[in-house]
């Protein structure tokens, strides 16, 4: 594998993982009183 | 070509070091709370408890002991010793454990009702909560003066459950949280009846 294609799979999972960080950070037990 | 090669590593590198960071972000701090409480009982070590109420004010050695200044609850047996807050709206979970308005106070007898979160990544006030058994002690203090509660029933009810909040003919304590861990789905209710009152 090419270092760009590697570029390419890492960057899309950066996006994938900060996707989940703001959901993890939005809806993870938040108390709904 | 060989510089550009290595351009294209390092930013793979940072690329790397980025995503395992951001993992460790949204999977450690939720297990955090939990690990910590399980070393805590193993080791007897309570961190959290700045103020040592494990009994009631009757059995405690009072030269050792100070008495909290601000409104707060204490349940030692799992290890929660957080700051009450009051507010109209629910913005006020964010600051502390809630006193739910339209509920009554510790003074003024009926039903007190707190609410906390039970994991967020800014608090996690109410972690804890299910490790909190029947007969367990709970204090609080409010304006200054202290307010002992003896847990007399824990339950697991839907969101939709407002009775819980209902007022009651004795002085009662509610706290609720959410469960299971990490979700909203239901409720967490820890009822508990007064059995000390500081005059």
């Amino acid at each position: 594998m090419t270092e760009k294609k590697r570029f390419i799979i890492l960057l899309i999972l950066l996006l994938l993982s900060v996707a989940l960080l703001i959901f993890a950070r939005g809806h993870l037990g938040r108390l709904a009183v | 070509m060989h510089k550009q090669l290595l351009s294209w590593r390092h930013a793979n590198n940072f690329l790397t070091i980025a995503i395992v960071a951001i993992c460790l972000y949204v999977i450690v701090p939720p297990i955090v709370p939990g690990v910590q409480f399980w070393f805590a009982e193993r080791l007897g070590i309570h961190n959290s408890i700045q103020f040592p109420i494990y009994s009631l004010p009757a059995t405690r050695n009072t030269k050792s002991t100070q008495k909290p200044r601000d409104n707060r609850v204490e349940i030692p047996s799992a290890h929660i010793n957080e700051l009450l807050v009051q507010g109209a709206t629910t913005r006020s979970l964010n600051n502390g454990i809630w006193v739910i308005p339209h509920t009554s106070t510790p003074d003024a007898g009926s039903n007190t009702v707190l609410a906390g979160h039970r994991f967020m990544y800014t608090n996690q006030l109410f972690y804890n909560l299910d490790k909190v058994k029947m007969n367990d002690v709970v204090a609080i203090f409010w304006q200054g003066k202290e307010y002992n509660y003896q847990v007399t029933s824990i339950t697991v009810v839907p969101p939709s459950a407002v009775d819980i909040q209902n007022p009651t003919e004795q002085s009662t304590l509610t706290m609720y949280t959410c469960t299971p861990l990490w979700t909203s789905k239901n409720r967490l209710v820890v009822k508990a009846k007064l059995i000390y009152k500081e005059s």
